[in-house]
C-alpha cells in the first residue's frame, strides 16, 4: 500500500544542510559541472535534495555526499543531482521577442551570407538544451526560413546538456500540451504529430539535431564541438560563478565562426564577463556578435 | 620555459586571431611571466577577442611584471584601453603597490585620479597613508574626492584620522568623506561628524545623520536628540531613524517619560515619510514607545503592505504592534469588514494571546472567509487557552476545511480531558489523510482505556491502513500493554506495519531483551526498509545483548543496512566488534570503510588505532582524512601512549 504513514509518521525527519555539508556539496558540484551554488541558493539545494535523501533513506547531506562518491548507484545519482541543480523550466518558443529577432535577423542574415559565399552549410549549437524544446524550436524556425529549399542545405543543430536524463527525453521528442503553451497553433499543426494526448516532434525535424552530453566546465570537450554560425546558451550561465562564466563564454567565442552570433537568456548579460562580442539591441532582445 | 617561449612567439607571430587567443590562454594557464609584455601590447589590439584573451591572461599571471606593463596604458589616448588597464590594475595592483603610489605624485590630474581609484581596490593598509595625504593635500578636487571614496572602500580604521580632518573640505568632497566614515565606523569620527553637523547645509546634514545612524554609536544620541526640535521635517524624520537605529527598540524605553512622549510624537510623523526605511524605523520605535494612536497608525500602514513583496516589513509591523500590546484599535480591526487589517491583527494576537483579542477572534470567526478562519484557529491553538475548548469542539462539529480541522484536533489533543476520545477517534475515518494523521496524534495524546480498546479492535480489521494506525497508536500508548498485538504486527504481511511495529520500541526501549528473538528475526526480513528499522532500533537502545544482533547486520546484502550497523556499533563503543570493523575499514568498499573508520575512532583501543594507522596510507583522500580525524580522536581521548 502507498501508506500515508510512510510519508508522514515514520519519516517525519526534516533535513537541514549544515554549513560544512553545503560547502562539501557545493565544491563537489562545482568540480563535476562548473555549476556554482551561491550561498543564497543554499535553501534551494536543501529543498530540492531533501526528497532524494528521504528516498535514499539517508540521514544527512554529508551522507548524500558520500553516496555520490561511493555508492554503487553514484553515476545515476550524479545525473539526478544535475537535474536537481539545473532547473529545466523550458518550453517551445520560449521568449518570443528573442526568437523573432533570431528568425527575422540572425537566421536570415546567416542564410543570406552563406548563400552569397556559395556554402550551403549551417551549424547551430544549443549549449544547455534541456529536454529539447530549444533546439527543436530552432529547427522549426530554420524550416520556416528555408522553406522548400531546406533539402538543398546541410543543416546541423548540435544540442548538448549536462544531464543524461533530460537528453533522453529530448531524443524521444514527445511533449505535453504544457510544453507547447507558447507555441503558435499553426506551428503545432505543421511540425507535431498528436499521439495519445501528447505531441511528438516530426521525424524529419529530429534528423536536423544531434543530441549529446557535454560538461561546459570541460574546455577540451567544448573545443571538440564543430564550429558554429550561431550559439544558443540560454539560462545556463546563471549557474556559474564569474570565473566559469568567462571561461564558457570564451569557449563560445572560439567556437563561433567569424561574424557568428551568440544568444543568451533575456535575464543574462555579458557585462563584466566578456567585451569581445559586439552587442546589438533589438526590441526585447540583445544579440551578441563576433567580429567578422 | 620552452613552452613559454613558444607561447610568446605565437603571441607575437601575427597568426590568426584564434591562434593568438589560444596562446594567450596558454600563457595565463602556465603563468608565463615572460609573455606579459606581449600580452600588455595586445590589450590595445583592434580585435576584441584577442584583447579579451590578453586581458584574462594578464589577470591570471598578475605580479609586479603585469602591474609595470599595464601602468603605461593608463596614459593611452583611447578610453577603452585606459579603462581596461584600470580594471586589470584594480585586480592586480596590490602586487606592486609602490608603482601605484608613485602615480599619486604624477603631474597629470587624471593619472592621480586613476591611481587613487585603483588603490581603493588593493585592500592594502599600505595604501591608506598615501591616499590620506592625497585627500588632505592634493590641489585637484576630484583627486581628493576619489581618495575619500577609496579610503571608504578600503574600510580600514587608520583612514579615519585623515577623513575626520577632511570634513571641512568643500561639499563635493564632504559627500564622499561622510560615506567613507560611515563604512569605517571609527569611534573617533562621531565627534567630528557632530561638529560638522552644526555648520552643514541641509543636504550634508542629512548625510551626516544617516552616517551616524549606520555607525550605531550611542555617543551620537544626545546630540541627535538636541537637533530634533529645530530640524526641518525631512531631516527630523531621518534623525528619528538614526536614533532608532542606534538605540534599538529596547533602549528607547530608558528615555525619560517626557523624552519618550516627544520622540513618540515625532515618530508618528516619521511614519508618513516617503522613505520606507524611515517608516520602518518609526514602526520599530513606536513598538517601544507605543500608545493607542500609534497602534492604529502602524496597523493602517501594515494593512497596506503586500504580504509577499513586503514580507519583511510586515514582520516588522507585527513585531511593533505586538510590542504595543492589545489595543482597542486592534479589536476594532477584527470586527471591521476589511480582511487585511484583520489578518494583521490575527498575527499580532497569536503573539499576545490576550483575552480580549482571543474573544474577539472567536466572535468573528464564523463570519470570516476560510483563509482568515484558518489563521484565527491557528492563533487560538498557539495560545492554548483552556476556555477556548467549547469553540474548538464546535469547529470539529461544524467545519469542513481540513486545515481548520487539523488545528482543532491539535488543540483538543494537547488539552486532553474526558469525553473527547470518541470524537477524536471518529476523525480516523476522515477522507483526508492529513486529518486522519492529526486525529491519530490527538488520540495518542489523550489516551485512556476507551481509546485503547478501540485501537485493539481496530487492529483486527482487514484494511491495512486501519491496522497501521492501530499499531502506531498502540506502540505510542505502550508496547507492554499490547504485547500480543505488537507481536502479531511484527509478522504482519504488510512491510509498513512491521516497520511501525518495530518503531514502537524506540520510544522507551524498555524490555527490549525479551523481544529480541522476534526483533532479530526481522533482521532477515525481505524488505530492506524493515531491516534498516531493526538496525536503527538496536543502535538507538542500550543493552549489551543487542550488540551481537548489530554485528549480524554487518553481513546484510544492502550497503546502507551495513552502514547503519557500523555506525551503531561505533556509537555504542562495541569493542567486541573491532575485528569486524577493522576488516571493513581496510576492505574495498569505500563507503563502508569510511563509516568503519569513524566507528573505530569512536571505539578506540590498540587494535583500532593500529588499523587506522594503516588506513592513513589509503589512496582515497576522503578515507585518509577520515582516518586522520579518527586517529586524532583516539589521541585526544587520552590514548596517546598507543
Amino acid at each position: 500500500m502507498a501508506s500515508l504513514f510512510t510519508k508522514t509518521i515514520s519519516l517525519k525527519k526534516e533535513f537541514t544542510i549544515e554549513p560544512e555539508e553545503f560547502a562539501q556539496l557545493r565544491d563537489f558540484i562545482y568540480a563535476q559541472s562548473g555549476i556554482y551554488i551561491a550561498d543564497n541558493r543554499k535553501y534551494l539545494l536543501e529543498n530540492r535534495l531533501r526528497n532524494r535523501l528521504k528516498q535514499l533513506n539517508l540521514k544527512s547531506f554529508g551522507e548524500y555526499y558520500y553516496y555520490l562518491q561511493y555508492d554503487a548507484g553514484r553515476k545515476q545519482e550524479l545525473n539526478r543531482l544535475f537535474e536537481v541543480v539545473t532547473t529545466n523550466e523550458t518550453s517551445f518558443f520560449r521568449n518570443p521577442p528573442q526568437l523573432k529577432v533570431f528568425q527575422d535577423h540572425v537566421l536570415r542574415e546567416v542564410v543570406e551570407a552563406q548563400r552569397k559565399a556559395g556554402d550551403r552549410r549551417i551549424r547551430i549549437w544549443s549549449a544547455g538544451c534541456s529536454t529539447g524544446e530549444e533546439p527543436y524550436t530552432m529547427a522549426i524556425q530554420l524550416c520556416e526560413v528555408l522553406g522548400a529549399e531546406l533539402p538543398g542545405w546541410n543543416v546541423r543543430i548540435t544540442a548538448n546538456d549536462l544531464s543524461e536524463g533530460v537528453l533522453a527525453s529530448a531524443r524521444r521528442g514527445v511533449y505535453t500540451e504544457y510544453a507547447l503553451r507558447t507555441t503558435p497553433p499553426e506551428m503545432i499543426r505543421k511540425y507535431f504529430v498528436q499521439t495519445d494526448g501528447n505531441y511528438a516532434v516530426r521525424e524529419d525535424l529530429k534528423k536536423l539535431i544531434s543530441f549529446g552530453q557535454i560538461n561546459l566546465s570541460d574546455r577540451m570537450q567544448l573545443k571538440r564541438v564543430e564550429r558554429s554560425h550561431i550559439v544558443f546558451c540560454r539560462n545556463v550561465i546563471i549557474y556559474f560563478d564569474d570565473e566559469m562564466k568567462k571561461r564558457v563564454i570564451s569557449s563560445f567565442y572560439d567556437n563561433l565562426l567569424p561574424g557568428g552570433y551568440l544568444l543568451i537568456g533575456h535575464s543574462e548579460s555579458l557585462h563584466n564577463i566578456s567585451r569581445a562580442f559586439k552587442p546589438t539591441h533589438y526590441p526585447g532582445a540583445i544579440i551578441y556578435r563576433k567580429e567578422e | 620555459m620552452q613552452d613559454c617561449k613558444k607561447i610568446v612567439a605565437a603571441l607575437q607571430g601575427g597568426g590568426d586571431s584564434s591562434d593568438i587567443r589560444e596562446a594567450a590562454w596558454q600563457a595565463g594557464e602556465n603563468g608565463c611571466q615572460e609573455a606579459v609584455p606581449a600580452l600588455a601590447g595586445l590589450l590595445a589590439s583592434g580585435n576584441l577577442g584577442i584583447q579579451e584573451a590578453a586581458d584574462q591572461a594578464l589577470r591570471r599571471i598578475g605580479g609586479k611584471a603585469t602591474v609595470e606593463a599595464v601602468i603605461p596604458l593608463l596614459r593611452s589616448d583611447e578610453a577603452p584601453v585606459r579603462n581596461l588597464a584600470m580594471d586589470i590594475l584594480r585586480e592586480t595592483g596590490a602586487q606592486d603597490l609602490p608603482s601605484l603610489v608613485g602615480l599619486l605624485h604624477d603631474e597629470d590630474d587624471d593619472i592621480r585620479i586613476f591611481a587613487s581609484d585603483i588603490l581603493g581596490s588593493t585592500g592594502s593598509v599600505a595604501a591608506v597613508a598615501p591616499l590620506g595625504e592625497a585627500l588632505l593635500r592634493d590641489p585637484e578636487v576630484n583627486v581628493r574626492y576619489q581618495a575619500a571614496v577609496s579610503l571608504g572602500e578600503l574600510g580600514l580604521k587608520d583612514a579615519a584620522r585623515y577623513l575626520n580632518k577632511a570634513l571641512g573640505d568643500e561639499e563635493w568632497v564632504q559627500f564622499s568623506v561622510i560615506e567613507a566614515l560611515a563604512k569605517i565606523r571609527d569611534d573617533s569620527s562621531i565627534g567630528a561628524l557632530a561638529k560638522a553637523l552644526h555648520k552643514s547645509s541641509d543636504l550634508v546634514a542629512s548625510m551626516i545623520v544617516e552616517a551616524l545612524g549606520e555607525m550605531g554609536n550611542v555617543k551620537a544620541v544626545t546630540m541627535l536628540m538636541k537637533h530634533l526640535d529645530a530640524a526641518s521635517t525631512a531631516l527630523r524624520n531621518k534623525i528619528c531613524k538614526a536614533i532608532v537605529q542606534i538605540l534599538g527598540g529596547k533602549s528607547l524605553k530608558l528615555l525619560s517619560e517626557a523624552e519618550r512622549e516627544r520622540f513618540g510624537h515625532y515618530l508618528l510623523v516619521a511614519l508618513t515619510d516617503e522613505d520606507e526605511a524611515v517608516q520602518d524605523a518609526a514602526m520599530t520605535g513606536l513598538g517601544f514607545v507605543g500608545g493607542e494612536k500609534a497602534s492604529a497608525e502602524v496597523l493602517a500602514l501594515a494593512s497596506g503592505l503586500d504580504p509577499d513583496r513586503d514580507h519583511d516589513r510586515l514582520v516588522l509591523a507585527v513585531d511593533a504592534l505586538a510590542g504595543m500590546g492589545p489595543t482597542r484599535a486592534l479589536e476594532l480591526a477584527l470586527e471591521g469588514d476589511d480582511a487585511r487589517p484583520a489578518q494583521v491583527v490575527v498575527d499580532v494576537a497569536r503573539r499576545l494571546c490576550s483575552a480580549p483579542l482571543c474573544e474577539a477572534m472567536k466572535s468573528v470567526f464564523w463570519g470570516r472567509d476560510r483563509d482568515l478562519q484558518r489563521e484565527i484557529a491557528q492563533a487560538l491553538c498557539v495560545c492554548a487557552r483552556p476556555e477556548d475548548k467549547p469553540f474548538f469542539l464546535e469547529v470539529l462539529g461544524r467545519h469542513e476545511d481540513g486545515t481548520v480541522l487539523k488545528t482543532a484536533l491539535e488543540y483538543i489533543g494537547a488539552l486532553g480531558g474526558e469525553g473527547v476520545g470518541e470524537l477524536l477517534f471518529g476523525f480516523l475515518e476522515h477522507p483526508y489523510d492529513d486529518v486522519k494523521e492529526a486525529a491519530l496524534e490527538a488520540c495518542v495524546q489523550v489516551g485512556g482505556q476507551g481509546l485503547d480498546d478501540r485501537f485493539r479492535a481496530m487492529f483486527a480489521e482487514q484494511d491495512p491502513v486501519r491496522r497501521l494506525m492501530a499499531v502506531y497508536a498502540m506502540g505510542k500508548l505502550g508496547v507492554a500493554g499490547h504485547v500480543d498485538e505488537i507481536r502479531a504486527a511484527l509478522d504482519d504481511e504488510v512491510p509498513d506495519i512491521r516497520k511501525v511495529a518495530l518503531e514502537s520500541f524506540g520510544d522507551s526501549c524498555v524490555d527490549l531483551g525479551q523481544w529480541l528473538p522476534a526483533i532479530r528475526e526481522r533482521l532477515h526480513d525481505e524488505h530492506r526498509e524493515v531491516r534498516l528499522t531493526v538496525v536503527e532500533l538496536l543502535g538507538h537502545c542500550e543493552g549489551e545483548e543487542l550488540l551481537p544482533c548489530l554485528e549480524e547486520a554487518l553481513d546484510d546484502e544492502d550497503d546502507w543496512v551495513r552502514v547503519r550497523a557500523v555506525e551503531a556499533l561505533g556509537r555504542r563503543g562495541a569493542e567486541a566488534a573491532v575485528p569486524r570493523l577493522v576488516e571493513i575499514a581496510t576492505g574495498t568498499n569505500t563507503l563502508l570503510a569510511l563509516k568503519a573508520v569513524e566507528a573505530l575512532g569512536a571505539i578506540g583501543g590498540k587494535t583500532a588505532f593500529r588499523a587506522l594507522l594503516e588506513v592513513l596510507d589509503a589512496e582515497d583522500p576522503e578515507l585518509q582524512a577520515a582516518a586522520e580525524d579518527a586517529v586524532a580522536r583516539i589521541q585526544e581521548s587520552g590514548e596517546e601512549e598507543l
